[in-house]
């Protein structure tokens, strides 16, 4: 005999207001909005927001706004982030349309070597060009041995906007080439059966379809060349050149006194560019889904053959690789097993491991190296299940509280880390609730957490969204209670997805830096920002054996990436 | 009314996709103002061949001629890419740029052959009116039905007035109630302009309906070509036979005494003996398969149509309405067989007919 089923469900059905979700949103948008809050509220007053005397003036504003070296640092991120735009995206956009849609040889391995100056920490390969082609760099003494002279200065403007421009080519590649991959061929093969020849068929049809895809690129690239921090702190730094992230690290040392009241106002400055450049792209990210097509059956497009060309397209693929990975990372590589560097010096006689060696004298570097990977480890993982939070919330739910949402999650990608983090350290010490989390890695977590809640969301959300709804409604029209879909359908399904999204964020916890420029103290150090400390000193040994340790972390990481099939972009 | 100067001749053409032989071989003639269907399933290789006499796929082997100049030979490497083919494609997804108005997307081959602006304006306009769009040429892609995006797809490939138009299932797109009034249109359109159109469909209703000659692929090989009537009336093979209709199949033993000059045996299904014609290579081993369209079967004859076995004696398994007549599955020796009947059966035994040239064993 069969076992009776209950005719009612377990639980009743009232269908209950979302009170949940409501605090998740509550949350986000507290965590997001009392840094920059707290920011504008200090940037009017006369002292630090602590101090009882302080009052509302707007003297902070007036000395900044006046302040001859404000206006150029804001004219040098301008001019950088423009000259970033000119050469980094048309490059970005060239190479997309190499790898995507013709028969450059070796795709298969410049297909993931394209993306790997996303992972790497701008201050390591700021630092890698020093020792590369600086002014007594492995490369500038072997060309210097050959002509006379080094024909280059890595310090200054420039070389500045040349670096910042080729480190950045990947983001522009990211969005072209998903975007070249969207683009159903049969609309470029239509153009073809009328009598298109290829060039025209990429003039007139790829081209322009991607449009969206150019613009986003180009406001991504401005958006980033302002919060630029660690390339313009190695390389424009000694030359004298202040953008406006540096000017803000500096600002301390420029005044003489820690002056918290102009701190606020340089850091709102930033975000006074910064955050119209997201809602732009948030505007371009919608005018794209206008240029969605129906879909055909996915036939793969007859490569354009480029013939002898590609030897050419080759060459170009693998220059830029050559200028943007190699010699930066061959530099710190071979820094950091040499003793000193000069003219006239052998290789051989200077090979040393003694730097990192020396690494375990001072248990400060030991303490960021175990920190930076529990933080990337532990609170990578914490930050993935937040995000999960998040994500869920967003996750079929139709309501004002989306679009509330959608807002907040983009407000963090105009804070840039440095502002971040310095926004988080007032923030405990402003709340006495949060006093005890000073100099403790939790502040540093949360700092890290918020800096990267866009992307991260970005990575939940993608994953999300392959799990076909019917799936879900299936649970649901079977009795399952909301809560019980998404823990025994939704997160099982997208499982593989969050230990990709793990890695990611692991990678560029690892490679995060100035969000803890401000937040690190005796015991919370981490990789990053021991190197833009030991960079202020001097250390250039200690540097290099970090940085190749940094590098060798995130190398693991890609590589399990890889393994996993993880997709390093959505 | 069709002339018989052939537009495009496709010559045992060769096609693989890795290790997968997608056309092995395939010959196909379209003549001038004839229309001609591709019909097959998926994985039968008519959409590949489409691609391959439009020049968008590469044939292993082969020759292909458009008017009187060779535009692919694989013997003596000419390859004549799809710009240069001039002709008219329509795509299965419409390929419609949604980065231009449907005027832009429609003038696009004309600028490419380098109209003038005017020219460029009346013709697109013109082709717009014959096919009842008069108005929308300065709306985007995305503003226009299902319905209106396939005919802006058609126009922009009929502008230029190309001498042959490629169609890639043109009317799978399309909703069900709209498809049938798109058949009958797409026909008339390309009757009066007296295009010369190839094109390619699954459903095998749309090809009878609109196509002048239809070619049956399968698997990569032309299984039969001939005119609609005579591929529905008189197919060549068992495949060609249940393709198309709705058929009853069922395994058959021949009596090899029986055959007469005519064509004509008995087969024997179970205790059934049926009178039948036996078609192309049958005969040769006496078990075979037999296939009768269902619109040939009739049940309980109001006439004794003779018993010299062609009538027999089944029982009812059930009936199903199906609105404009009733569908009834009898039971043959184990086998579902099915009849159409204007009205409900009583339970029970009923006398089926079945004629003698309705009954094909293969």
């Amino acid at each position: 005999m069969m076992a009776t089923i209950p005719s009612t469900l377990t639980q009743p059905w009232i269908r209950k207001r979302p009170f949940g979700r409501y605090a998740v949103v509550a949350t986000v948008a507290m965590l997001v909005l009392s840094p920059l809050l707290l920011i504008a509220y200090q940037s009017s007053l006369n002292g630090p927001f602590f101090a009882e005397s302080s009052h509302f003036d707007t003297g902070a504003w007036r000395y900044v706004l006046g302040a001859r070296q404000f206006w150029r640092a804001f004219g040098t991120s301008a001019i950088v982030a423009t000259g970033m735009v000119g050469i980094g995206v048309p490059l970005g956009a060239v190479l997309a349309f190499i790898m995507v849609r013709t028969d450059i040889p070796g795709r298969r391995i410049l297909e993931p070597a394209v993306l790997i100056p996303i992972f790497l920490s701008p201050i390591v390969t700021a630092f890698g060009y020093v020792v590369a082609i600086g002014p007594v760099g492995f490369i500038s003494l072997w060309v210097k041995s050959l002509v006379g002279s080094v024909p280059w200065n890595v310090y200054g403007l420039p070389s500045l906007i040349v670096i910042a421009a080729l480190t950045h080519v990947p983001h522009t590649y990211l969005y072209v080439s998903t975007a070249l991959r969207s683009v159903n061929p049969e609309l470029e093969e239509a153009a073809r059966t009328l009598g298109a020849p290829p060039w025209r068929v990429a003039l007139d049809i790829s081209l322009p379809l991607v449009r969206p895809a150019l613009l986003f690129s180009a406001s991504l690239t401005f958006l980033l060349g302002f919060e630029l921090f660690g390339l313009p702190l190695v390389l424009g730094d000694p030359a004298g050149l202040l953008v406006l992230t540096t000017y803000l690290f500096k600002l301390t040392t420029l005044l003489g006194v820690p002056s918290y009241q102009m701190m606020a106002v340089v850091a709102l400055s930033i975000v006074v560019v910064t955050l119209p450049l997201v809602m732009i792209q948030r505007h371009l990210l919608g005018q794209a889904s206008r240029f969605a097509t129906i879909r055909g059956r996915g036939l793969a497009l007859r490569p354009l053959k480029l013939g002898p060309w590609r030897w050419v397209a080759l060459t170009i693929v693998v220059a830029w690789l050559l200028l943007t990975v190699a010699v930066p990372l061959g530099g710190i590589l071979l820094r950091s097993v040499v003793k000193g560097w000069g003219e006239g010096v052998s290789l051989s006689r200077v090979l040393t491991l003694d730097h990192f060696r020396g690494l375990a004298d001072y248990p400060n570097l030991i303490r960021g190296i175990v920190n930076t990977i529990a933080l990337g480890v532990i609170g990578g993982a914490i930050s993935v299940g937040c995000y999960l939070i998040v994500g869920l919330t967003q996750h079929r739910w139709s309501s004002r509280g989306v679009a509330v949402l959608d807002f907040m999650v983009l407000i963090p990608r105009a804070i840039p880390g440095l502002v971040g983090g310095l926004a988080f350290l007032w923030l405990i010490l402003f709340i006495p609730a949060l006093r005890p989390l000073r100099d403790s890695m939790i502040a540093v977590w949360m700092a890290y957490s918020t800096v990267w809640l866009a992307y991260g969301l970005r990575l939940i959300s993608t994953a999300l969204l392959q799990v076909g709804p019917e799936l879900e409604e299936a649970a649901q029209t079977a009795g399952a209670s909301p809560m019980r879909v998404r823990w025994e359908i939704t997160i099982p399904l997208v499982r593989l997805g969050l230990i990709g999204s793990w890695l990611l964020i692991f990678m560029m916890f690892v490679r995060e830096y100035s969000t803890g420029v401000y937040l690190f103290g005796a015991g919370t150090e981490v990789i990053g920002s021991l190197i833009v400390s030991l960079w202020g000193a001097g250390g250039l040994d200690l540097i290099a054996a970090l940085s190749v340790v940094s590098v060798a972390i995130v190398s693991v990481a890609l590589a399990t990436a890889l393994r996993l099939g993880v997709r390093l972009h959505d | 009314m069709t002339d018989q100067t052939p537009v495009l001749t496709i010559e045992s053409v060769v096609k693989s996709f890795g290790s997968t032989a997608v056309l092995q071989g395939v010959s196909v003639t379209l003549h001038e103002g004839e229309v001609v269907a591709l019909l097959g399933a998926s994985g039968s290789g008519k959409t590949t061949l489409l691609r391959v006499a439009g020049g968008l796929e590469r044939p292993d082997a082969g020759r292909i001629t458009i008017g009187s100049s060779v535009v692919f030979d694989a013997s003596s490497s000419v390859d004549i890419p799809a710009e240069g083919r001039n002709l008219g494609f329509v795509f299965q997804s419409y390929a419609l740029w949604p980065h231009m108005t449907v005027a832009a997307n429609v003038g696009y081959g004309l600028r490419l052959r380098g109209a003038s602006a005017a020219d460029r304006e009346a013709r697109v306009l013109a082709v717009l009116e014959r096919l009842g769009l008069g108005s929308l040429g300065s709306r985007y892609p995305h503003q226009l039905s299902g319905g209106q995006q396939q005919r802006v797809a058609l126009a922009r490939a009929l502008v230029y007035e190309p001498p042959i138009v490629l169609l890639d299932e043109p009317l799978s797109n399309l909703d069900a109630n709209l498809r049938e009034e798109a058949r009958a249109w797409l026909r008339e359109l390309i009757v009066t302009l007296r295009l010369s159109a190839l094109f390619v469909t699954h459903d095998q209703v749309e090809a009878l309906a609109i196509a002048d000659r239809v070619v049956l692929l399968n698997r990569g090989i032309v299984e039969q070509v001939g005119p609609p009537d005579s591929l529905y009336g008189d197919p060549k093979s068992l495949f060609a036979a249940t393709f198309l209709g709705s058929n009853n199949v069922f395994p058959v033993t021949i009596d090899p005494t029986s055959r007469q000059p005519d064509g004509t045996a008995i087969v024997g299904c179970g205790p059934h003996r049926i009178r039948s014609q036996i078609r192309s290579s049958a005969g040769n081993t006496p078990a075979a398969m037999a296939v009768i369209r269902l619109e040939r079967v009739s049940v309980n004859p109001v006439l004794n149509m003779g018993t010299d076995w062609t009538t027999l004696e089944l029982p009812l398994r059930t009936s199903l309405y199906l609105g404009e007549r009733w569908e009834h599955v009898f039971d043959l020796h184990g086998h579902a067989f099915r009849a159409w009947g204007p009205r409900k059966l009583a339970t029970g035994t009923h006398a089926v007919h079945l004629p003698v040239d309705g009954v094909w064993v293969f």
